[in-house]
Formats: structure tokens, sequence, C-alpha cells
């Protein structure tokens, strides 16, 4: 779940359109998981492909700027606690 | 124990309890939250632990409401198993199950600062065998000792475990504050030192009823730093 959480704030960070190398770089990940982990993002909703040229791109969607939102919240009630996230 | 308690104070700890029970609500469902986000151990716990603690209150509170509409009139003297039988086992049974719960919840929450995955395991059991220990209990004892199985001595039972508990608890809030230093952190703190305190006093009301009204500002003190936290932890930014 981290994993995803990072990925989506990559995305985030960067605002518009991110290419899967620079993801891949950030989020220090091989590239069989990292297509896994990004078509489960697709498949909930949270971030879109999108296809200029032959390269693609992936943003994030609203349903994944909201996600991402409330994890923060939940994050912070943790850290409150004193708990890992 | 037969503590006479005048009857505002009554009223106004039946306020606090469902105070209570709203945080406790609002904490369950904001762990729930985090715990499906995450699925972490911890954060079950600690879920877990916001459920117990709330079901707790809301029965306490219950069971206030139901003596001070039914035998308000002979306050303070109806109180704690004097006049009515129906009024002493609900109010018993409120109290009793106030006191297991949340004893189940304070562990559950001091479960979540421990590492080890073998408590978890032997939890887990102990919760598998709470319903045939119970069933063992209806049968071979008399309802009386079941429903009341520490008599009189339960009330302090109760606090003393409930600070024991909660010393550890609170160690863990005072070093998560002091290493992380953050305005969420803070609230936490200080409100389980205020709970801890209320348990405390709560222990002595035998020895003086006021302290009763003392202990209650305690756990409404500490009731409004935990909704604090929630109210900066819902803040954007």
């Amino acid at each position: 779940m981290q994993v995803l959480i990072d990925i989506l704030k990559v995305i985030q960070r960067e605002g518009g359109n991110v290419k899967p190398t620079h993801i891949l770089y950030k989020a220090n990940l091989s590239h069989k998981l990292l297509k896994s982990h990004l078509s489960l993002l697709i498949e909930k909703g949270f971030i879109e492909q999108k296809q200029a040229g032959d390269k693609v791109y992936y943003s994030i969607t609203p349903k994944g700027s909201k996600y991402i939102e409330e994890f923060r919240k939940v994050e912070k009630l943790s850290l409150a606690f004193g708990l890992p996230v | 124990m037969a503590i006479p308690i005048p009857l505002l104070l009554y009223e106004f700890s039946t306020w606090i309890y469902f105070l209570a029970a709203i945080v406790g609500i609002l904490l369950s469902y904001f762990s729930f939250k985090l715990y499906s986000m995450t699925g972490k151990r911890e954060q079950r716990f600690l879920f877990y632990a916001m459920v117990f603690i709330t079901i707790g209150f809301i029965l306490l509170t219950i069971a206030n409401v139901f003596g001070l509409s039914n035998f308000q009139s002979c306050f303070p003297l109806c109180q704690f198993d004097v006049t009515d039988p129906v009024y002493s086992l609900v109010i018993k049974s409120g109290n009793y199950i106030y006191y297991l719960t949340s004893l189940i919840g304070y562990t559950l929450l001091a479960l979540t600062y421990l590492k080890s995955i073998k408590i978890e395991k032997f939890f887990g059991r102990f919760f598998i065998f709470i319903p045939l220990n119970v069933t063992l209990l209806i049968e071979t004892a008399n309802i009386e000792f079941f429903l009341y199985p520490f008599g009189n001595f339960a009330f302090q039972l109760f606090h003393l475990l409930a600070i024991v508990i909660l010393s550890y608890i609170n160690f863990n809030t005072i070093t998560n504050y002091l290493v992380l230093k953050t305005r969420h952190s803070f609230p936490v703190m200080i409100g389980f030192i205020f709970i801890g305190l209320y348990h405390f006093l709560m222990a002595l009301t035998p020895f003086k009823p006021i302290i009763f009204g003392v202990a209650q500002f305690s756990l409404l003190a500490g009731l409004i730093s935990l909704l604090w936290m929630l109210i900066q932890v819902n803040r954007r930014g």
C-alpha cells in the first residue's frame, strides 16, 4: 500500500504528465513491479495513462488527488499516536 | 460500593460519558479509515481499541440515562443497588460492561506499541476463547457471580488496572511527542494524561465523593484534547 501511495505522491508532486522512467527512479522499483502497480492504480481510477506519439505519460485523477488528501489526514492521525504508517 | 454522588454531578457525568461516546465514535471512524488504507497490525489494534472503549461509554451513558430518567426522585439514596432490583441490574451491568470493554480497549491500545507478532497471536486466541469462557461461567456460576465476579471491589480494581495500562500508553505518547514535537502528538499526549488522571481520581472517589466531580472535569479535558487533535488532523494542509 505504501508503494502505491509513494507512486501517487510522485505523480502529484510533478504536477502534470509524468514519464514511467521518472516514477521508476523516484519510487525505486523494478520495471516489472512498477508496471503492475501502475495497472492497479489505473484500475482503481487514481491515475490515467496518456499517449503522446510513442511516449507514455501518467497523470493523477481527481479521485487519486482526493485519496492522497485522505491518506495525509490519516497519516497525521497515526503519527499523532506514534504509530508507523 | 455505595458512593453517594450528588444528583447534579451524576447528571454532569452522564453528559461527559455521552461526549466520550461521541469522541470515541469519531476516533473509531478515523482509525478504521487509517486501517483500511494501510492494513497494518498497529492500526488494526488502534481501531479495535477505539471500538471497545466507545462501546463501554455508550453503555455507561445508556445505564446512567436509565437511572436518571426512572429513579431521579429517590437520588442519592437509591444509587448503587440500594432499593430497586431493576435499577441495580441496569446500573451494575452497564458499569461492569464498561469496565470490561474499557480494559480490553486500553490493552489493545497498549498492544499497538508492542512489536511482537506473538502477542497478536496470543490475543487472537484469547478473543476466540471469550465466548467459551463466558458460557462456562454461565453454566457453572450463578448469575450474580457472573455479573459481579469481583463484588464491591470491581470499581477500584477497574480504575487501578486502567491506571497501570494507561501508564504504559502515556509513556509511549509522551515519548512520541518528545521525539516528533508535532501539533498532533501534543493533544494525544495531554489527552491520555488527563484520562489517566481521571482513573486515578475515580479510584479515590470512595474517600471523598467530591473527587468524582474533579475526575469528570479531568475526563472532559482529556476528551477535548483528543477532539482538538481530530480537528487539527482533518484540517487541510
